[in-house]
């Protein structure tokens, strides 16, 4: 291997600029969706909400960036690191955390609150990227039972931690990042479909252990006109702004849902209902095939990368990014339970943004370093 | 598998490598047969297979859902949205009463409209701001730009058009009801003093709660609107006063129609305040306040309960319930005679002779003189090289205790000043409850000031000085007290106690709380007790005017000076007025059984024989004569 220089300009040539492109239409809707949901709201709450997102942004777009400065090889060196790390943030939350509405999700930095689950997400990508990577993974032969069982486990114990928090919407992702980057990393299917049978088992005693309001929310989806004003609220309202949006929306700033307050979470989980309310089914689609694209290049760029940790840390990135679109949107057309879970890129807050930016940096830096070598 | 192939957007292999957004949208290209591309490894070929097809299926499924939601059931959530609208209205409690001790009301509450419009609800604007600046006087043009405004602004809440209409507007506005759509007309509660300037000190007043006190309240529920008691009793009993909010939910369509009462909360009215206040004998107590400037307290002495409290110049409370303009509020705020100062209780002035009785209980307490001690009265004490001369000019020849109070001699009580010195006088004036806290309550109640020497050293950076405490023995110098202070001074000497005032005719807390017996021996009280019913019964006494046949008035007159040299004038009108001497008269009756105590203070009046004593025997005389 020869040694390049730090950083090459030739590099910065191979910048995606497709990949730039849908970001910045993603950031840009994000933006005026959360603008509409939190202007002129007589609450006080709501009025540093727009700005504060705002400086998100910039710190999340430096991250984004910075994050191309180093050759993500290196990162190979620091996964499990950089997976530990997230790990003694999520036993701290349990220690230091601060309390919000019964749960313990968020660390006090003075000026900002850091929610570790969404770090872990990231560690677990990078942990089970260099597990796959660096065992013995010869072509046409797939996962080792043993790291099989290493990646399940990498991804069992942060899930476990977030689930005491409790953060059922983060313990969910994290799992499912971590099963699907190892069934793309060629772990048997045996073990998939064991571990479904397992969890279809286990399950009514995982429910009879959930939170009170967290088995309200699974009987709400369930039946969600049994109680319009208790736990099926959520499901209802929001699929009341979106139906109301027809076609074409009520246009920008006229979501009469969550300006008469009755939208609740509107700039955070349930910001699409106010896209889709606003925007109608042409909004809404604009953004769902936004959404596809992204994904749809970071795979690209996943199977055309030099090696097979680059080939893991896009498809992570992309896991990601499925996920929480996929269950997002799910939840706030009522496919779904409502879970808790943002939508990248648009939902208001400050630790799902810069992870998700700091993932798709990652996607853009293996982009960028494609060329030494050929990728799986 | 169809609509997985539509959705699928990309480019050949060769322009992905250096593809832009303009081709890589433009260019359809199916990707399955892209992630065949013989150069990947097979099986992870299969995955990403997997992977995009679980992709196409997801996404298509969102996309079905979203048609079946927006497109297909698009008219009925739309027809739910517009029904969706759940409103809190508030309804606010009706303040409490404030009653005088038999129930006669101080304080209540009038009914007036004020007319709401709902902008969506109102057209066209431009016909109804007609009709109501026709029926109400208001420029219709603005009436146009304000409703319009809130339309823009949010159509289905109401905007206030105009506040505190009368009856005869009422049914003006209602007789076109049919040309005015939309409006709404609320009734509001409204604080009325039915009496004006009548007692306004003691029952304070109301108004709308600022940005400030909404801050410093916050969690107590005001919200911007509310009234707020800000002096005397409404402000003392604002958590009885005020009630609790009550609210509706009510279910509204789109055009803020009510549809129906999902919920209803009623508010709790506030609770009536009675007062120790006996009106009859207020009324008197105002009446002779007329025209001058002063404060006239009466206590019950034993519950020291208020029974008359006058302070003037009065204000009327009533223009604060509408909120004051800069200009008014600064007028009243710097007015020289203070209007909305309550000088019984916040007014600060020296005592003068009154404060004898603390000095005369002190020298018999420290047992420094005895009843049968006499001075000589020359007319002037000799004290270094300074002469402080005795009120009465050819002085009272010889005095002992008793003849001192009665006659108000100032020699007499130079000497026992002397004798006692500054600290021990100090000492006996706070047990008298001088310069302390009476335990009413009320914020705006000042303690004033009974120097010692270590004040002086700590606030003027000055030893104290021996002839000053000449001037303290005669109620002059630095002290500074309030009316109530002394009327509550005269009632402990009367009854042993000193007694906790109180407005209220109920003390709902504290009834248990321990009374204040004084620590001063029987035999010395007694000695002070019957000078003072010598100085209103006796021959030569200073407050002879308040003598009232049958009912032993026992008293005490006070005359202090407002400067610092006596002016030797001998006709009180030809001294400027804010240079005049302030007249105290403090009294008691029945002696064996004290009924009534009175303090009574008259600002730049002159004697308190001759100013303030007769409007003690008045009040006297028609407390008694009532019963």
């Amino acid at each position: 291997m020869t040694i390049k220089p730090f950083l090459d300009r030739r590099i910065f040539s191979q910048i995606d600029r497709g990949l730039i492109c849908i970001l910045v239409l993603i950031l840009g809707v994000g933006i005026c969706a959360l603008y509409s949901a939190t202007h002129s709201q007589t609450n006080l709450l709501y009025q540093g909400i727009f700005y504060r997102q705002l400086l998100w942004l910039a710190i999340a777009l430096s991250i984004f960036f910075s994050v191309n400065m180093i050759d993500y090889k290196r990162f190979s060196r620091w996964a499990y690191w950089i997976y530990g790390i997230t790990i003694v943030l999520l036993i701290a939350v349990m220690l230091v955390g601060k309390q919000v509405q019964g749960a313990k999700r968020w660390i006090d930095f003075g000026p900002i609150l850091v929610q570790p689950s969404e770090l872990a997400k990231l560690g677990v990508i990078f942990a089970i990227s260099k597990l796959t990577s660096s065992g013995l993974n010869s072509k046409n032969t797939h996962l080792s039972l043993s790291t099989s069982l290493i990646g399940l486990g990498l991804t069992l114990l942060p899930a476990i931690l977030v689930i005491i928090q409790p953060d059922l919407g983060s313990a969910i992702i994290i799992v499912l990042i971590g099963v699907s980057l190892l069934i793309l990393n060629k772990m048997p299917l045996k073990i998939l479909f064991f571990g479904i049978l397992l969890v279809i088992l286990t399950s009514p005693l995982v429910y009879n252990h959930l939170h009170e309001y967290q088995k309200a929310r699974v009987r709400a989806f369930l039946n969600p006109d049994m109680d319009p004003t208790g736990a099926g609220y959520h499901i209802n309202q929001s699929k009341i702004a979106i139906g109301s949006g027809q076609l074409s929306g009520k246009g920008f700033k006229q979501s009469t849902q969550t300006r008469l307050h009755y939208l609740p979470e509107h700039y955070t989980d349930f910001i699409f209902s106010v896209i889709a309310e606003e925007w109608g089914f042409l909004g809404a689609m604009v953004l769902v095939i936004l959404y596809l694209l992204l994904i749809m290049r970071s795979t690209e760029i996943a199977l055309f990368s030099k090696d097979l940790f680059g080939y893991s840390l896009c498809m992570g990135a992309t896991l990601y990014l499925f996920w929480h679109v996929v269950i997002n949107l799910g939840m706030v057309t009522g496919l779904l339970p409502v879970v808790g879970v943002p939508l990248l890129f648009v939902s208001y807050g400050g630790s799902s943004l810069v992870v998700a930016m700091a993932s798709y940096g990652l996607v853009l830096n293996v982009h960028m370093r494609r060329f030494l070598y050929k990728g799986p | 598998m169809e609509l997985f192939y539509l959705t699928m957007f990309s480019v050949h292999s060769k322009i992905f490598c250096n593809s832009y957004f303009i081709k890589y949208g433009v260019l359809l290209f199916d990707m399955v047969n892209f992630a065949q591309d013989e150069r990947i490894d097979r099986s992870y070929r299969k995955r990403i297979t997997l992977f995009l097809v679980c992709l196409g299926v997801i996404f298509s499924i969102i996309v079905i859902r979203l048609f079946y939601l927006q497109i297909l059931q698009g008219p009925y959530y739309k027809e739910k949205s517009e029904k969706n609208r759940v409103r809190i209205l508030d309804i606010s409690p009706v303040r409490g009463n404030i009653l005088d001790r038999n129930g006669y009301i101080l304080a209540t509450n009038n009914v007036s409209f004020e007319l709401n419009i709902i902008p969506s609800e109102c057209n066209p604007i431009r016909n109804v701001s007609k009709v109501l600046s026709h029926s109400l006087g208001l420029d219709a043009d603005l009436l146009f730009e304000k409703i319009n405004k809130a339309k823009k602004r949010n159509p289905f809440v109401p905007v206030t058009i105009k506040k505190n209409l009368n009856v005869e507007e009422v049914s003006r506005i209602l007789a076109r009801n049919t040309e005015l759509p939309g409006i709404l007309i609320e009734e509001k509660s409204k604080r009325v003093y039915p009496l004006g300037n009548f007692m306004s000190h003691v029952l304070g007043y109301v108004g709308e709660v600022n940005q400030r006190e909404l801050e410093k309240l916050s969690g107590m529920g005001y919200r911007v609107g509310d009234v707020i008691g800000r002096m005397g009793i409404e402000r003392l009993m604002e958590g009885v006063l005020r009630g609790k909010r009550g609210g509706v939910m009510v279910e509204t369509d789109a055009f803020g129609r009510i549809l129906n009462v999902v919920s209803k909360v009623l508010p709790t009215n506030g609770e009536d305040v009675y007062l120790s206040i006996d009106f009859n004998l207020q009324e008197v107590v105002e009446s002779e306040l007329e025209g001058i400037e002063g404060a006239i307290v009466c206590l019950e002495p034993k519950t020291g309960k208020v029974v008359a409290l006058g302070s003037s110049p009065g204000f009327d409370p009533n223009i604060f319930v509408e909120g004051l303009s800069g200009k008014a509020w600064e007028a009243l705020s710097k007015d020289p005679s203070k209007p909305l100062l309550n000088k019984v209780l916040s007014g600060i002035y020296p005592p003068g002779s009154v404060f004898k009785i603390v000095v005369a209980i002190a020298a018999l307490e420290e047992g420094i003189t005895n009843e049968k001690e006499t001075v000589y009265c020359t007319g002037g004490y000799q004290f270094g090289n300074r002469e402080f001369g005795c009120w009465r000019e050819h002085g009272h020849g010889t005095v002992d205790m008793r003849r001192a109070l009665v006659e108000s001699c100032d020699y007499y009580f130079y000497e026992m000043g002397r004798r006692l010195g500054v600290d021990r006088i100090a000492h006996y004036a706070k047990l008298l409850g001088l310069g302390v806290d009476t335990g009413s309550g009320l914020v705006e109640e000042k303690l004033g000031i009974v120097p010692t020497s270590e004040w002086k050293k700590k606030n003027l950076k000055a030893p104290w000085y021996p002839g000053e405490t000449l001037s303290l023995a005669i109620g002059q110098g630095y002290l500074a007290i309030t009316p109530i202070q002394v009327a509550r001074m005269i009632s402990g000497v009367f009854t042993g106690v000193l007694p906790k005032i109180s407005f209220l005719l109920l003390d709902s807390q504290g009834e248990t709380e321990e009374v204040l017996h004084l620590p001063i021996k029987q035999k010395n009280l007694e000695i002070v007790r019957n000078a003072l019913w010598g100085v209103v019964n006796e021959l030569r006494g200073t407050g002879g005017k308040a003598r009232l046949e049958g009912f032993n008035v026992c008293g005490k007159t006070g005359t202090a000076q407002t400067r610092s040299v006596n002016i030797v004038e001998k006709d009180i009108n030809k001294v400027p007025y804010h240079l005049r001497d302030h007249a105290w008269f403090a009294a008691v009756a029945p002696k064996e059984d004290p009924q009534l105590a009175v303090v009574v203070l008259v600002e730049h009046g002159g004697h308190g024989g001759s100013a303030a004593a007769p409007i003690a025997g008045r009040i006297f005389e028609r407390y008694f004569s009532k019963e």
